[in-house]
């Protein structure tokens, strides 16, 4: 007797898609294969309830090696669908009982879903980062440090008060620090501006530290861009015409993504985060 | 980088200093931190049968190996231990005398609240507040700002 089963689902694609990508398997290692329904294709996988019912789910949730591999997996059947199809991502752990139930949130959600087909097809996201560069201003002179004392000085010299240039210089250095931020900022907007041209839509997150960065990052910019795929060379290329542009910024591009910063429907969370559509270019049609 | 988070990306480091024009033509491979913050902040958002509240997910005990979302999503799950601990807030009641959390996780963690109050607050501004709590009997820690 089989076991019993639950429905995760990846992602939404019309209906028109022949069959899933070959090779693709999901979060429990299952094989991937569409829900059908009407208009639309949901890509599910059926995994063993007794693992992803709601307790044993929770738990998983918060097992770190797991949720590491349900991301990368989850991400990575998503991405699977994007050459050959217009694909609007799940959220992480959006599971079904059966795939009866799921064919009856496709009913009921059919026109938000046909609407984020709509806004995705065609194009893809684009993460841009840009931290302020370390040095990319000028190097930091001891511009409080009074008048008289050893430039450069380091411990153990022979100043009276070494406490006290200590933190003189460290206070020279932040606000040499605050100055670069500052300035990198600046250029950051620009920079968004002009990248922001190019899209139909711009997804801005707040600019704090993101989880890898070094201790030394600033981060002054975060923005995934919709960026129509006719447009995606024109883009990139602006990318590094901006890293040229900007000495003061160090940008990070990555993509072509699934549009999940672009597909809000249902229970979107307010997270203060600013989304922008139909800025400034064209939207291709 | 020296926190104790793996950069954990698909590819080359991330913040490997890069050379200018042709170096960035091609897109980075993404980081795990890119894949997290799409995957579990963002897509299509609807309840399922199984009823999982991703806000549940403890990020602080996966903290060490994933370091996940942003200070606003953290906030927005009620995580805001920064703001109560007197080690990293001045906002918080202070300790009679001065007992430094050891280790490289309270230097990281000081350094994560300078930049929180960098970025809400207004960067000039925050920093300037930033440099004094953290200027007095403190390392400079990794405050930039």
């Amino acid at each position: 007797m089989a076991e019993p089963s639950a429905t995760w689902v990846y992602a939404v694609v019309p209906n028109e898609i022949a069959d899933v990508p070959a090779g693709v398997t999901g979060v429990a290692g299952e094989p991937i294969r569409l829900v059908r329904r009407a208009d639309l294709a949901a890509a599910v996988g059926s995994v063993p309830l007794e693992e992803m019912d709601e307790q044993p789910l929770r738990r998983r949730l918060q097992d770190p090696a797991w949720l590491e591999h349900a991301v990368r997996s989850h991400h990575q059947v998503v991405s699977a669908f994007l050459p050959r199809a217009p694909t609007v991502p799940f959220r992480l752990a959006t599971v079904y009982h059966s795939d009866a139930q799921l064919a009856q949130m496709l009913d009921h959600r059919a026109p938000e879903l046909l609407d984020a087909l709509e806004t995705v097809a065609g194009r893809a996201e684009w993460g841009v980062q840009a931290y302020a560069e370390p040095g990319g201003e000028a190097p930091a002179e001891d511009a409080a440090a009074p008048a008289g004392s050893p430039a450069g000085a380091s411990g153990g010299s022979s100043t009276t008060r070494p406490g006290t240039e200590y933190l003189l210089r460290r206070r020279a250095e932040r606000s040499q620090q605050q100055q670069a931020r500052a300035a990198a900022s600046a250029a950051a907007q620009q920079a968004d501006a002009v990248l922001a041209a190019m899209a139909v839509a711009v997804h801005r997150s707040p600019p704090a530290r993101r989880p890898g960065d070094g201790p030394s990052a600033a981060l002054v910019l975060n923005t995934s861009y919709l960026v129509d795929d006719g447009r995606a060379a024109e883009f990139t290329g602006s990318v590094d015409q901006l890293a040229d542009r900007f000495p003061q910024l160090r940008l990070r591009l990555t993509g072509p993504w699934p549009a999940y910063s672009f597909v809000h429907v249902g229970e979107a969370v307010d997270t203060g985060e600013a989304v922008d559509i139909g800025e400034a270019g064209e939207a291709g049609s | 980088m020296t926190g104790p988070v793996p950069t954990a990306g698909d590819g080359p480091g991330d913040l490997v200093g890069r050379g200018r024009s042709a170096a960035l033509s091609r897109p980075e491979p993404a980081s795990l931190a890119d894949v997290l913050e799409r995957v579990l902040d963002k897509g299509i958002v609807i309840a399922g049968d199984i009823k999982v509240n991703l806000v549940d997910v403890e990020l602080l005990t996966i903290r060490l190996r994933l370091l996940v979302a942003s200070v606003d999503r953290a906030r927005e799950m009620g995580i805001d231990w920064w703001e109560h601990d007197p080690m990293l807030s001045s906002r918080a009641p202070q300790p009679a005398g001065p007992e430094l959390t050891g280790g490289e996780q309270g230097t990281e963690q000081r350094s994560e609240q300078t930049d929180e109050q960098s970025s809400e607050q207004g960067a000039e501004q925050s920093s300037e507040q930033g440099a004094e709590q953290g200027g007095g009997g403190q390392a400079g820690g990794d405050s930039d700002g």
